[in-house]
């Protein structure tokens, strides 16, 4: 019988425990560059000897006192499971923050392990740490990593399973102490029962910590508590107890560590030019601009080469007589392959993105922006997400967990889908391509453009609808930069491409087979008298006044369920040539206004059930539906009735 | 002299004072280490004005104006005049120094190694100092590169 452990990773922001969790466990998970990446807890298994061992990686956390979903879900999981051990993981530059989580921990009477990881940058920065000392002064075990370059498996789980050392601070002044003890007795009968530490509650309930207060009270000792507490000189301790940490490290740390006199930094330098007062944002505008531009340009002879390669495929395909061939050569090749075509522009855009977030530019982006985001009522932090929902609005939405004001947080959730997602760059891809052939990446551009001043617009009226005051309070932290390592880059792109191919053979082609029956259906029939056209003249008079025909109100009917429908249900009724096609269904203006309406109308089915989940109601996806469905109607109306007046004269 | 976070500008060096910061704001600066007594260096403000980067020990951070407003800090010397109370000091470094802000300083009597007496400092607005007899009004922008130290 193998023996069970449970192990949780707990640290600071954006000091490695996911990089950590993905050498332990052989995974892929999120590693970026900005504090905030790990939102949720994800499980992992690995065995090591006779041990099933269970990781828990876990969002970071400064201290023990949560507001954001992401901190709390970190504090609730150590104190309601109560992992076997904790690897505390820390950036060892930083030693004196980072360990001022690690004394919290040990009051929580959980088995602590300290990972002293990024020691290669410890190397570069000439920084010494005598780490057999720190081991003693602390009472628990320490051990060096670099957990981008994997771990030694052994040590680590030596150091877990070791019990012979054992913690006991004595840090706070002697009256201080006899309060605590004196909390931790009166609560001893009570609550021993629920595993709750006492030592932490006693502490957190002198800091002023909400839990804490709610636990005391639920078990009826609260106004015992509270009158030891006026009965000493304690009434608000939290200062004491961060004074009394910091004294402890900072004495500790002298006896350990050695540093070199502060020095300007390649860090400092990159910064001086990237959050320069005049340069800054011109700086900014340009490399999200170089984005596209790689994308698009790196991308593009890949991208011919496979439409060359589904050209004479289809060709084959439509010789194969009967069904079969249409449904190969029209239904899948010509509906599928539209589609196909551009995957080397997704993966070259998220190898873009990956760029930008592993080298550490994300935060300083959303320091540059801010001051305008404030005007639009929201905060830095709600910019990341902005951002990352240029790659998948779902998976962006899931960061808006780090935005600590409930109000402020749904609306960055109900915005992010007007973010141009990259499913939906196929789409204008396709539609610019055959309509403004030298001037597509401007008119694409300019989508992101209409995309991003659309969603901070509509901030500012959901601020207004839902009353959202003020934003939280912002204090984000600006890590090292760093150069992206050819690996990380390459899992990054891997593991977000890869969900766009999933979707290409799952959804999509499900979506597009069903489109290629329809249209075929009564068997024999031509596309103009077939179920799908029904289906579209059915509906086609809704579209009647933004020029839509019957194909484009199809193809949007069935783009709900993922944007690039749209460009695979076009495609079974091109024969073989989209743009061809898209001609004779649409002139230049209408062909903007498509690209308009499908920026806006409809969150995909995965977005929405995201935001359903993340927001735990039905009542803010239905929402965002039907908002973004009428906004899109009058905005797509409004620039046809202007853009054909205007072109007429 | 005591000011708000907010007063200081690039390049001045503080130390945080004891003040009353809402709970949860404060929580969160003393988990990154912000307590009172810590040095803070105010390292660079954004584009529009606000937000600002600081740094405590090793770990830069930023904050925008209504939570830098709320915590009180004492600059140290050098301090720019910016955040210099009434009194007399000496002039001990420009920052930048351009030839037309050197033309102006001189036309305001200040080089380094002057002595300046500020007579009044309203924190917002113009700085009145006296130099060698007579008296310069100074704007903010320009107060906020001129370093000095106290005279014993
Ligand atoms: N040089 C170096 N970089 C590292 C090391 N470990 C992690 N990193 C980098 O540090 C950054 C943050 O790593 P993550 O694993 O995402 O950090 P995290 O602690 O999970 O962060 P959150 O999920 O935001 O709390 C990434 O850019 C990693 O590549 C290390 O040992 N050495
Ligand atoms: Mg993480």
């Amino acid at each position: 019988m193998a023996k069970k452990i449970k192990i949780a990773l707990v640290g600071n922001p954006n000091v490695g425990k996911t990089a950590l969790f993905n050498a332990l466990t052989g995974s892929h998970q999120y590693v970026a560059n900005w504090p905030g990446v790990t939102v949720e807890k994800k499980t992992g298994r690995f065995s090591w000897k006779d041990y099933e061992v269970d990781v828990v990686d876990l969002p970071g956390i400064y201290t023990l006192r949560a507001r954001s979903i992401d901190e709390r879900v970190a504090r609730d999981y150590l104190i309601q499971e109560r992992p076997d051990v904790v690897l505390d993981v820390v950036d060892a530059t930083n030693l004196s923050r980072n360990l001022y989580l690690t004394i919290q921990l040990s009051e929580m009477n959980l088995k602590t392990v300290l990972i002293l990881n990024q020691m290669d940058q410890v190397e570069n920065m000439d920084i010494k740490i005598n780490t057999s000392e720190l081991s003693k002064r602390l009472g628990i075990r320490v051990v060096e990593t670099v957990a981008t370059k994997g771990v030694d498996l052994d040590e680590i789980m030596e150091a877990a399973l070791d019990t012979s050392l054992s913690v006991r601070y004595q840090i706070y002044p002697e009256p201080f102490e006899k309060l605590v003890k004196k909390i931790e007795e009166i609560s001893k009968g009570e609550l021993k029962n629920n595993g709750i530490p006492l030592r932490w509650l006693a502490l957190s309930f002198s800091e002023g910590d909400e839990l804490a207060k709610k636990i005391l009270e639920k078990g009826g000792l609260i106004k015992e508590v509270e009158k030891a507490a006026a009965a000493s000189e304690y009434q608000n301790a939290s200062l004491v107890i961060a004074r009394s940490r910091y004294n402890f490290i900072s004495s500790t740390l002298k006896q350990v560590e050695v540093r070199p006199k502060a020095s300007w930094t390649v860090t400092d330098a990159l910064d001086h030019v990237f959050t320069h007062k005049i340069l800054g944002i011109p700086i900014f505008v340009s490399i999200l601009w170089m984005m596209f531009e790689f994308a698009f340009s790196s991308s593009s002879p890949l991208s011919d080469l496979i439409e060359l390669g589904f050209n004479a495929l289809g060709s084959y395909a439509h010789a194969i007589p009967g069904w079969l061939g249409s449904l190969i050569g029209d239904g899948i090749i010509s509906g599928v392959g539209s589609v196909l075509v551009f995957v080397p522009l997704i993966f070259f855009m998220f190898f873009a993105m990956g760029i930008l977030e592993d080298t550490g530019y994300m935060s300083r982006a959303a320091f540059l922006i801010d001051r305008l985001m404030h005007r639009f009522k929201l905060s830095g932090k709600a910019f990341i997400p902005m951002i990352l929902g240029f790659g998948c609005n779902a998976s962006a939405i899931m960061t808006t967990r780090t935005v600590e004001s409930e109000k402020e947080r749904i609306i960055s959730i109900l915005i992010n889908p007007f973010i141009s997602c990259s499913a939906r760059l196929v789409v204008y891809a396709v539609i610019a391509g055959a309509f403004f052939g030298k001037f597509a990446g401007l008119v694409i551009f300019s989508i992101y453009m209409v995309s991003v001043v659309f969603a901070l617009s509509m901030a500012v009226v959901f601020s207004f609808l839902l009353k959202s005051r003020e934003s939280s309070p912002l204090t984000m932290e600006l890590p090292r930069y760093q150069l992206p390592t050819g690996k990380g880059l390459w899992i990054y792109m891997w593991s977000r491409g890869k969900h766009f191919l999933k979707k290409a053979g799952g959804i999509i082609l499900g979506a597009t087979v069903l489109v290629w029956f329809l249209s075929n259906m009564p068997w024999g029939t031509s596309a103009q008298n077939s179920w799908a056209a029904d289906i579209g003249k059915t509906l086609a008079p809704i579209f009647a006044p933004l020029h839509f025909g019957w194909h484009i109100t199809l193809a949007l009917l069935f783009g709900g369920v993922a944007k690039e429908v749209t460009v695979t249900t076009l495609g079974t009724f091109a024969g073989g040539n989209l743009s061809v096609f898209l001609k004779t269904v649409l002139d230049p203006i209408n062909a903007y206004a498509l690209m308009l309406f499908v920026l806006i109308y409809i969150p995909c089915v995965a977005t929405q059930a995201v935001m359903h989940m993340e927001t735990g109601s039905y009542k803010w996806p239905i929402l965002s539906v039907i908002w973004s469905l009428s906004s899109a109607y009058i905005i797509t109306f409004l620039f046809e009735t202007v853009g054909h007046l205007v072109v007429r004269i | 002299m005591i000011v708000t976070l907010r007063d200081c500008p690039e390049n001045t060096k503080c130390v945080l004072v004891d003040s009353d910061i809402p709970d949860s704001l404060k929580n969160r600066l003393m988990g990154m280490g912000w307590l009172p007594g810590k040095m803070i260096e105010v390292v660079r403000r954004a584009p529009m004005g606000d937000p600002t980067i600081y740094l405590v020990d090793s770990t830069k951070i930023f904050l925008r104006e209504d939570e830098s407003q709320m915590i009180k800090v004492r600059p140290i010397y050098p301090m720019p005049l910016a955040v210099a109370e009434k009194g007399v000091y000496k002039i001990v470094s420009f920052l930048g120094g351009g030839p037309r802000f050197m033309e102006r300083a001189k036309n305001n009597g200040l080089s380094i190694g002057n002595i300046v007496e500020v007579i009044s400092n309203p924190l917002r607005g113009k700085i009145i100092v006296m130099v060698n007899g007579r008296e310069y009004t100074i704007g903010r922008g320009f107060s906020e590169k001129i370093f000095v130290e106290a005279v014993k």
